[in-house]
């Protein structure tokens, strides 16, 4: 497709989608005219809502359906496999060190962006160069995550002992310590928190932003009444702030747990779920696209699927809870 | 997703030249060469040959082929198709895709495959003309010139059940021994591997590394490792066994097998042999660790890369100048049944639609006219071995022609023979390996659980 016609079909679009839309309720407003007004009033929301029921339905609702549907089927689904794939996640080895260190991603991933994130919102927010101090956090989330993973390969980098360490973790290691360099990556101990590490300079600006747009929400009266009362610095965190950035909390760990789960390119680029690094959103790749096994693939995604709802409803409750407050 | 033993990218050639001007001090930038352009001749002779091949017609129209060639490459094999479209009016469209095997695997399972694939993973084309998803190619060709012109062991690899599925355009030479002709000081060219190998231990009693090996390759990592461990398993045990291996026929756990892993295990995981130790091996990257060979003074005498590792060398690193600063020899005969038997890996290019256009197209890529379009490029080595040394401009490229056109026997890479499945796994096994070596029977074991499965289709 030539430049020209990528811009008009890309103005038609933009153009188009609203005149569609209007279009259409102008329409069912007309059909609705000639029914009696009780019948009008149900009917109406469910006319106006069905266009957006529809995208759901086809782009939502029906992938997930048919990816259930297909981990009841064989690997090239061509007929009917029972509940064969889902006893390969419970009896395979790799499935449960892939379901370990995703459990591990949601533990540190989500626990550094809160800790990290919180930190930088309260001290930021008691400097006058609290707009630098943020963008600097935040500049990382602009960064891919492929990019932020070749980058950090440049920070993880190892040379023999004896030789100049070219990898920032390794030169500040190897000067402090006087120990032999560390192969991040590779080393066992090491080379699942590293990747989270990735993880977390990625995310750590999100969580940052929204927790300092909740501190800023905080009536000032209520830290001023808590100091007057003498209340320690700790004290007013501990009984005065962190109460009111509560909910603002949870919606931000589960956001972040949820894409801990996720987790896929920083693993895939940097180790390729070698050296017991595999997670599960990679495992799901490597069944769909490397193995080409379509029945676990689904199996691996409906496990996901199944772990990550009770975080969604934990989310949904709590922002419930905020819209009544 | 793995390319293997290819050239680098030109991501990682610059990754590769940036962290070099970082590590070294010396003046001077990394002279890159212009790619030469097709003299007047070459293209007349291609633009005929083109119109034999579309029987004088002029059919027009487009064909799409999806492959993964991006920038200079891309710009070179576009080049080599230049007369075709002049000769036949047909227009190339190239789809350009860092994940060949998703987007094909999707596109065929989807119905609307490209006309052409271009596919560095032979496994995948053989895999679908299993399926009947490729179309057989043999009756478009002149098979008798095909069988001269190409080596057979691609020919037949490429064919299944009596048909040809796929020509490959350009190759590449796995598994040359380079050297730093400055400082290399053992035989040259050693006359086994038993005599290299014991040179090299020599060398490592007296404290000098004699390899650097880098396996480090993004979700690639491994590869290089799974070249050594093929070479031996081709040189140790043959071409029949090694056949039978990559098919799937013969299990990782075969004493064959066995042996390439423990072959390789020898230089890769003693601290003694390789630059930096088994954890070296596992960290550096494939692109950076020949580099060893120019350090002062140098971290290891020789490494094992395919043909174009020298020019490569001589555009990143700072004053290496072909031939007087590094230069190959081939690998050295294993057992003394296996002289001139050597592997390379390069680009299968199928037909998923049979039409005018692809028709023309394939009759095309056979010609060896097209061939010496190729090899102008200073690109790859044409696959048709019509072509003469004397048509590529560079040295290191001309030697390489040589081995290539006077090889006994030519075995494709077994790890891009196999199902992509394998071939991950193969990678897997070789970094478990090098990272644990006393492991490896149930890494073997495994290996054989994979293969149980990974042949499903095959």
């Amino acid at each position: 497709m030539t430049l020209t016609s990528s811009v008009l079909l890309a103005a038609a679009v933009t153009a188009g989608v609203p005149v569609a839309l209007f279009g259409y309720l102008w329409t069912v407003e007309k059909a609705l005219t000639p029914l009696p007004e009780r019948t009008r009033r149900r009917l109406r929301p469910w006319a106006w809502l069905a266009p957006a029921l529809v995208l759901v339905g086809v782009f939502l609702l029906y992938p997930m359906l048919n990816t259930l549907v297909l981990s009841l089927r064989n690997s090239g689904s061509t007929g009917w496999a029972g509940l064969s794939n889902f006893r390969y996640l419970l009896d395979d080895a790799t499935v449960h060190a892939a379901l370990r260190n995703s459990l591990l991603w949601v533990v540190l991933l989500t626990g550094g962006c809160l800790l990290v994130g919180l930190a930088i919102a309260l001290l930021a927010d008691r400097v006058r160069y609290e707009v630098a101090v943020k963008s600097i956090v935040v500049l990382p989330t602009a960064v891919s995550f492929v990019a932020g993973a070749v980058i950090w390969g440049f920070m993880f980098n190892y040379q023999p002992a004896g030789f100049p360490q070219t990898g920032t973790l390794n030169a500040i290691w190897t000067e402090l310590s006087r120990q032999p360099p560390v192969a991040w990556l590779v080393d066992n101990s090491t080379n699942n928190a590293a990747l989270i590490l990735v993880g977390v300079w990625m995310t750590t600006g999100f969580a940052t932003v929204i927790i300092s747009a909740a501190l800023k929400m905080v009536p000032a009266e209520l830290v001023e009444s808590a100091r007057i009362d003498g209340a320690s610095g700790w004290q007013t965190l501990r009984y005065v702030l962190l109460p009111q950035l509560r909910p603002t909390l949870t919606v931000v760990a589960t956001l972040l747990a949820i894409s801990a789960f996720k987790a896929f390119d920083v693993v895939y680029v940097m180790t390729n779920g070698n050296y017991n690094t595999d997670v599960i959103a990679n495992l799901l790749y490597q069944q769909l696209f490397i193995n080409q096994d379509y029945g676990r693939a689904s199996a691996v995604a409906v496990l996901l699927t199944v772990v990550i709802s009770p975080i969604l409803v934990l989310n949904i409750r709590t922002l419930r809870r905020e819209w009544r407050a | 997703m793995s390319r293997i033993g290819w050239k680098p990218t030109a991501t990682a050639g610059i990754l590769a030249s940036a962290m070099l001007l970082a590590a070294c001090s010396s003046s001077g930038s990394p002279a890159v060469q212009p790619a030469p352009s097709a003299s007047g001749g070459l293209v007349a002779a291609a633009e005929a040959a083109a119109r034999t091949a579309a029987d004088g017609q002029h059919p027009g129209g487009t064909i799409h082929i999806l492959g993964e060639l991006t920038g200079a490459q891309l710009t070179a094999y576009l080049g080599t198709l230049k007369p075709f479209t002049a000769a036949t009016g047909i227009q190339v469209q190239y789809e350009s895709t860092a994940n060949l095997f998703a987007v094909l695997q999707t596109d065929v399972a989807g119905g609307s495959p490209p006309d052409i694939v271009s596919d560095p993973s032979a496994g995948q084309i053989v895999q679908l003309a299993d399926e009947g998803k490729v179309v057989p190619i043999d009756s478009w060709l002149n098979m008798g010139q095909v069988n001269t012109d190409f080596p057979s062991g691609l020919v037949s690899l490429a064919s299944v059940k009596g048909h040809l599925y796929g020509l490959f355009y350009n190759t590449s030479v796995q598994n040359l021994v380079w050297y730093d002709p400055q400082t290399y000081t053992g035989p040259n060219p050693p006359t086994s591997w038993a005599q290299l190998e014991s040179w090299a231990a020599t060398q490592a009693a007296a404290g000098h590394t004699p390899w650097c090996i880098g396996m480090a390759s993004g979700s690639a990592s491994g590869w290089p490792g799974a070249a050594w461990i093929e070479q031996f398993v081709l040189r140790q045990s043959g071409v029949n066994v090694y056949d039978q291996w990559w098919e799937g026929k013969l299990p990782w756990s075969s004493p064959q097998v066995k042996a390439a892993f423990q072959a390789f295990g020898a230089v890769a995981t003693n601290a003694k042999t390789v630059f930096g130790g088994p954890t070296s091996v596992l960290t550096t990257s494939f692109s950076t660790s020949p580099n060893g060979l120019f350090t002062k003074p140098a971290q290891c005498s020789l490494t094992v890369q395919a043909d174009w590792l020298g020019d490569t060398e001589a555009q990143t690193v700072p004053g290496v100048k072909p031939v007087t600063d590094i230069d190959f020899f081939t690998f050295p005969a294993v057992t003394p049944a296996d002289a001139g038997i050597i592997e390379t890996s390069g680009e299968l290019v199928a037909a998923l639609r049979d039409t005018p256009q692809t028709q023309d197209y394939m009759r095309y890529l056979a010609t060896p006219q097209f061939a010496d379009m190729v090899a102008q490029t200073g690109q790859w080595l044409a696959a048709n071995r019509t072509v003469a040394p004397s048509s590529y401009s560079a040295a290191l490229e001309q030697q390489a022609d040589k081995v290539y056109e006077n090889a006994a026997s030519v075995r494709y890479s077994a790890q891009a023979s196999m199902p992509l499945a394998m071939e991950t796994a193969f990678f897997s096994a070789v970094l478990d390996y090098v990272k644990d070596p006393g492991s490896l029977d149930s890494i073997l074991a495994g290996m054989d659980r994979t293969q149980a499965t990974a042949y499903a289709n095959f």
